[in-house]
């Protein structure tokens, strides 16, 4: 266990290697927003563009290692875009943001509790009706709460959520001059309701999208479960109904629920973005949103590092917890 | 020109969401957070509707003013506003593309300036300047009165002197790319001989020195204290000024929050200014979209708003009854259809029935609900400047009629089945300026093809470089007649104008008014000029300037609606909520 | 195990492959009445494709025609769904909206599913390494957010559907190729193929006469799957101001081009998102109704079962 643990854990920084080269890569060698455009307007010569790319190190050769079909073929540099920015984020450092010299890992910080807060909501939400109503649609098939726990589910995953969160801002204020909070982030422990009226809307709409795959997936494992020779042997010992689901249904169920949560998770991650652009919530979707408008590349190749680290870490934690939830798992 | 504010603006929207551009909230760019502040109007700062304009001026529902509310009894409060556009940076002198929703944002809080000129009026206030002469016309000696900076690190509330205000508009004539005709062109030096005295001297007659798009604009004439005005580093994050609202601080550009300067110009000035600004401080909440903003403001998380149209502060008015006061203004900003100087556009007659074929009124229906007023080559908020309604030229300017464009179209040898690029930027306004104009064109048998572009792409690669066959967009609030007519003048450099226009008679008419010191000569020469304008078919056809509507909780009191920017300068602002 | 494989088959072929006594529409009927929702979800997908080819003919106004005498009508006869700002007939641009949205799925379908396919079941059928690469890949790409994905091509290609296309279509490669392989890797192990390679049949052959045929009705389900994620996508970049151009009649766009004049009117916003949600729905159930009738394991399960 504990050398498997190791083993996914040393390919963490080899993901992430790839993706800062990958994004490094495709932000800087593909066409479009040229920050010397950008910030010098129509009129900057050619000169006063290259000096504005210089000030921003983009002059420099962009990895270490340039490859060319001519001699020398291969040419290192010293000096590298690439390396850096490696060798700086490799000390906590990811550079500044273009538009005022704010530090992406400052700004990041600043931003990440209001993010966190949302997914982690979110995620609790999709978990537990993901959970209970796929218990109570496979424990009570064919009846009429299966169907509406069904129909409530694929209604989940149908309608997208940025329609649900412009109604959330739209029918109130239409109905009664009430407004979903927009705009700021207060913490919990400064004022618990401005809070939970900022978060608890928006989340419950991200958990309902994100649970409906999970609850699929509870259903059909619980069925399967339910109908093993195993709970047919509990039943028989005359074990109540519940006390069968709970302990052995769910438990042997929980290999592909806790993938389907690693699942929810990544579409609640990604709602989030969407519900703080509607919302105006100053966190890190948001943030990724406002800079690929600006060419922002420090702020962007920060995020993209930091999505595959969340997803990695994520999937890791998925895996090693099968484990801890079905010791028939080996890992070796 | 003045690209370099135009670029700033689009910049500035496109790097947010556009959809909180789809309304008019964003619509006044950078001055828009800056509008919300002083609780009028949101949507571009404007001067007044009330005063008799080009006609058809609507009646403001209750415009109100600081001296309409009575004695104030308790004064104080603190305003929340939306604020729709973050700002990149602190920083008023850039990076140049950024510089001026920064600028100005904080030019009319955080900076002081010398004076200023209302549009409505066009009179100079002044300011700091406690006196203010022009010995020569080429001569301008401005004596300063007694302030102190705010009291932040490093410059402590010291006092300030004349030699910080000659740093900062040399630091902006030396920074701000072209585009500011007068810091770069005409302005000859400024020197500061003891510390309440600065003098400047021009390189020749410009008549329009004082006003806001030159000397005196609420953005390149800020007083920035010596310390910090070269230091980026401390400008990217801070900003100190000797304005009445100090910098108390921001998350990143977003949520400003600005606290009364309790120090605010301590001098015997031509203005009572003791116990101002009323308001205890100014809070901005970070609310991109206009509907959740529209939702906050019903809700009364902010006080104010700027609606996006008529019918929405109506309806908003019915639902929230006497709890809220609605005003509107007239704005400066307004829509035009550029056309390159280029076949078939060379030929006047092509302009003309192009012209023709724009139905100004219906393009207000649609655009605006019909609060607009048709714009000639000098928006109407320039009361002074208007030609009579009556005017020949004018009415040929606003005559829509397909038949006689068809002759004229006919006449020019027109090739109907040539395709006419019209880009435009993907901020909804301009898309939906665009729409109309390609339908107004089909009815004329004019083929276009709609060209969206990203606005950053549209600002910098196609309108600033001349590379369009014709655009339409939302020109900026411009404050003095002199700017929206420079759109038409050739400069000097490669690069003519946008359009690559050059006409010899325009060129003298624009010149001969900017150099004419005589005021009532000099309206007579802008009234010249516009009719050469209209006259040659210049190729930049103006549409109409929008009516803005805002509102306000009613407890929000002594508010200067009306009076365009100057409101933005608004002292008398007070919350009573007793 | 081996007897409840065995009854599965006889079930599934139950399913498809009934006695050719009867006539082919006879078991279309016997199927869509044993799958009511299954039925009017295909319809829905019929009417969508319908409106995708020919929406613009069909509807009653120009969806890009102005009215200036026409601003901000509620539903009437005349415009069942209301006019917006510029006086657009909004039923019109409903129906005419569905185009966008199928040229885009049908694009990631051709750019991405289809070629996912091939790959998928060249990946399960071949094993070795290429499936190896296939298979890490199409994890790595599908464990992240496809918002986070499309945001930093966006970024680095500027914005545009061109670039969700690309973006979204090497989503639906991935999981076509997953999809199939695991389907491929099942049907190359059962007694059908096993007895024709005993006959010395060609492995293409193989793969073309017998496997190909048997996995169709997966690919179905997979087809109905990437359009309900296509259109999402159209939706959200369209309303996030990053698909379509301004004016082009498209769901998304329409829905946040009246999103401020949604608080005054909510009909604006409503029916463009309700259309996006029940074609959405359609395809969701679709796929439902397809896995249902193909999987017989879970037929047990949903009280369709006869």
């Amino acid at each position: 266990m504990l050398r498997y643990t190791l083993r996914r854990l040393s390919f963490l920084p080899i993901i992430l290697l790839a993706v800062s080269i990958l994004t490094f890569w495709a932000l800087r060698v593909l066409p479009t927003g040229d920050i010397a455009d950008v910030i010098g307007g129509s009129n900057a010569t050619a000169e006063q563009k290259q000096a504005i790319r210089a000030q921003y190190g983009l002059t420099q050769p962009i990895f270490p290692v340039t490859v060319s079909a001519e001699p020398p073929f291969i040419e290192f540099h010293k000096d590298s875009q690439y390396g850096t920015w490696l060798v700086d984020a490799l000390q906590g450092n990811f550079g500044k943001q273009y538009s005022n010299g704010v530090s992406v890992r400052d700004e990041f910080a600043r931003r990440f509790p209001a993010s966190f807060e949302l997914v982690i909501l979110s995620l609790v939400f999709s978990v537990v009706f993901g959970i209970t109503a796929g218990i109570l649609s496979a424990v009570y098939r064919n009846t009429w709460l299966d169907y509406g726990v069904r129909s409530f589910s694929v209604l989940g995953t149908s309608i997208p959520e940025f329609f649900l969160l412009t109604l959330l801002v739209i029918i109130p204020s239409y109905l009664w001059n009430y407004a979903q909070p927009s705009g700021g982030y207060v913490p919990v422990y400064e004022d618990p309701v401005r809070n939970i009226r900022l978060f608890l809307p928006p989340a419950l709409i991200l958990g309902l999208a994100g649970s409906s795959a999970l609850m699929r997936l509870v259903r059909t494992s619980m069925l399967e479960v339910l109908r093993s020779d195993y709970v047919r042997t509990a039943r028989a010992k005359g074990l109540r109904e519940w006390s069968v689901v709970m302990s052995h249904g769910l438990r042997n169920a929980s290999t592909p629920i806790l993938t389907a949560i690693g699942t929810a998770f990544i579409a609640v991650f990604g709602g989030s973005l969407i519900a703080e652009q509607i919302l105006s919530i100053q966190g890190v979707g948001l943030y990724f949103f406002t800079e690929t408008f600006s060419r922002d590349l420090p702020v962007i190749q920060f995020l993209a590092v930091y999505t595959a680290a969340v997803v990695v870490v994520v999937n890791l934690i998925v895996d090693l917890s099968y484990a801890w939830a079905d010791p028939r798992v080996q890992y070796n | 020109m003045a690209d370099n504010e135009l670029g700033l603006r689009y910049w500035l929207n496109d790097r947010i969401s556009r959809r909180r551009m789809l309304g008019g909230v964003a619509v006044g760019g950078a001055a828009v957070a800056a509008a919300g502040l002083v609780g009028c109007s949101g949507k571009t700062s404007n001067p007044t509707t009330s005063t008799p304009g080009a006609g058809g001026a609507p009646t403001p529902a209750h415009v109100l003013d600081g001296t309409q509310d009575g004695p104030p009894t308790h004064l104080g409060g603190i305003l929340r506003t939306q604020q729709a556009t973050p700002l990149p940076s602190m920083n008023p002198f850039g990076p140049s593309i950024l510089a001026l929703a920064q600028g100005l944002t904080l030019g009319f809080t955080v900076f002081d300036h010398m004076w200023y000129v209302p549009t409505d009026t066009g009179e100079v206030e002044l300011f700091l300047a406690t006196k203010l002469e022009q010995p020569d016309p080429l001569t301008v000696i401005a004596t300063i009165g007694d302030a102190t900076f705010h009291d932040k690190a490093p410059v402590n509330g010291r006092a300030v002197k004349a030699s910080d205000i000659v740093g900062s508009y040399k630091r902006f004539a030396q920074q701000l790319p072209i585009g500011f005709d007068w810091l770069h062109d005409i302005m000859q030096d400024i020197v500061a001989p003891d510390d309440h005295t600065v003098k400047i001297t021009q390189k020749r007659n410009w008549a329009w020195v004082m006003t806001s798009s030159n000397a005196g604009s609420p953005w390149s004439s800020s007083i920035i204290p010596a310390e910090v005005v070269d230091d980026d580093n401390f400008l990217a994050k801070d900003a100190i000024g000797s304005g009445q609202w100090v910098l108390q601080g921001h998350d990143n550009g977003t949520n400003i929050r600005w606290r009364k300067f309790q120090n605010f110009r301590q001098f015997a000035g031509t203005k009572a200014i003791k116990g101002q600004p009323y308001l205890d401080g100014i809070d901005t909440k970070a609310i991109a979209d206009g509907a959740p903003a529209l939702a906050a403001f019903k809700a009364n998380e902010i006080d104010a708003y700027g609606f996006q149209n008529k019918s929405e502060a109506d309806d908003t008015a019915r639902a929230l009854g006497d709890k809220i006061v609605v005003s509107s203004d007239l704005a400066r900003d307004f829509y035009c259809l550029m056309l390159k100087y280029e076949p078939p556009f060379t030929d006047e007659r092509v302009r003309h029935a192009f012209n023709l074929l724009i139905n100004r009124d219906e393009v207000i229906k649609l655009a605006e609900e019909g609060s607009a007023l048709k714009c000639p080559p000098v928006p109407p908020a320039q009361l002074k400047y208007q030609l009579p309604a009556n005017d020949p030229d004018l009415m040929e300017y606003y005559r829509y009629d397909v038949a006689d464009a068809k002759k004229l179209l006919d006449a020019a040898g027109f090739d109907y089945n040539q395709t006419h690029e019209l880009k435009h930027s993907v901020r909804p306004g301009d898309a939906l300026i665009s729409q109309i104009l390609q339908s107004q064109l089909q009815r004329g048998g004019v083929k276009t093809k709609l060209v969206p572009e990203d606005l950053v792409k549209w600002f910098s690669q196609s309108l600033g470089t001349g590379n369009f066959h014709m655009t339409a967009f939302d020109q900026l609030p411009y404050e003095d007649p002199d700017f929206p007519m420079r759109f038409f003048l050739a400069g000097s450099g490669t690069q003519k104008n946008f359009m690559g226009y050059d006409d010899a008679d325009v060129n003298a008419a624009i010149v001969a008014a900017a150099e004419e010191l005589d005021e009532q000569a000099r309206i007579q020469k802008v009234l010249t000029a516009q009719k050469t304008i209209i006259k040659k078919w210049a190729p930049m056809l103006n549409l109409y300037s929008p009516i803005n509507y805002g509102g306000r909780y009613s407890y929000v009191k002594g508010s200067i609606t009306g009076r365009g920017s100057y409101g933005l300068f608004n002292r008398t602002t007070w919350l009573d909520k007793s | 195990m081996a007897t409840i494989v065995g009854r599965q088959q006889v079930a599934q072929a139950e399913a498809y492959e009934l006695p050719s006594t009867r006539p082919w529409y006879r078991k279309a009927i016997t199927l869509a009445r044993d799958n009511p929702l299954g039925t009017l979800s295909l319809l829905v997908v019929v009417l969508f494709v319908v409106l995708g080819l020919f929406g613009g003919a069909i509807a009653p106004h120009d969806p890009t025609a102005l009215d200036a005498n026409a601003q901000f009508l509620g539903p009437s006869l005349a415009h069942p769904f209301g006019t917006d700002q510029l006086g657009h007939d909004m039923f019109s641009r409903v129906l005419a909206g569905a185009r966008i949205d199928l040229k885009f799925g049908v694009i990631v379908l051709f750019l991405g599913f289809f070629p996912g396919i091939i790959l998928g079941v060249l990946s399960g059928y071949s094993g070795r390494w290429i499936d190896y690469l296939i298979q890490r890949s199409s994890e790595a790409w599908g464990a992240f957010p496809q918002l986070f994905l499309l945001l930093t091509f966006i970024a680095a290609l500027g914005p545009g559907l061109r670039t969700a296309e690309a973006v979204i279509a090497v989503g639906a490669l991935f999981s076509g190729s997953r999809l199939l392989r695991a389907v491929a890797l099942i049907e190359r192990h059962k007694e059908y193929v096993m007895a024709a390679r005993s006959t010395g049949a060609s492995e293409f052959r193989l793969l073309w006469r017998h496997v190909v045929p048997n996995v169709m009705p997966y690919i179905l389900v997979g087809f109905s799957a990437i359009f309900a994620a296509a259109i999402a996508i159209e939706a959200t970049l369209s309303y996030l101001g990053l698909g379509v151009a301004p004016g082009t009649p498209s769901w998304g766009h329409d829905l946040s081009a009246n999103l401020n004049a949604g608080q005054q009117y909510p009909f604006l916003v409503i029916f463009p998102g309700i259309a996006i949600s029940v074609v959405i729905l359609a395809f969701n159930l679709l796929g439902d109704s397809l896995r249902d009738i193909l999987d017989p394991r879970l037929r047990g399960s949903t009280g369709r079962s006869r």
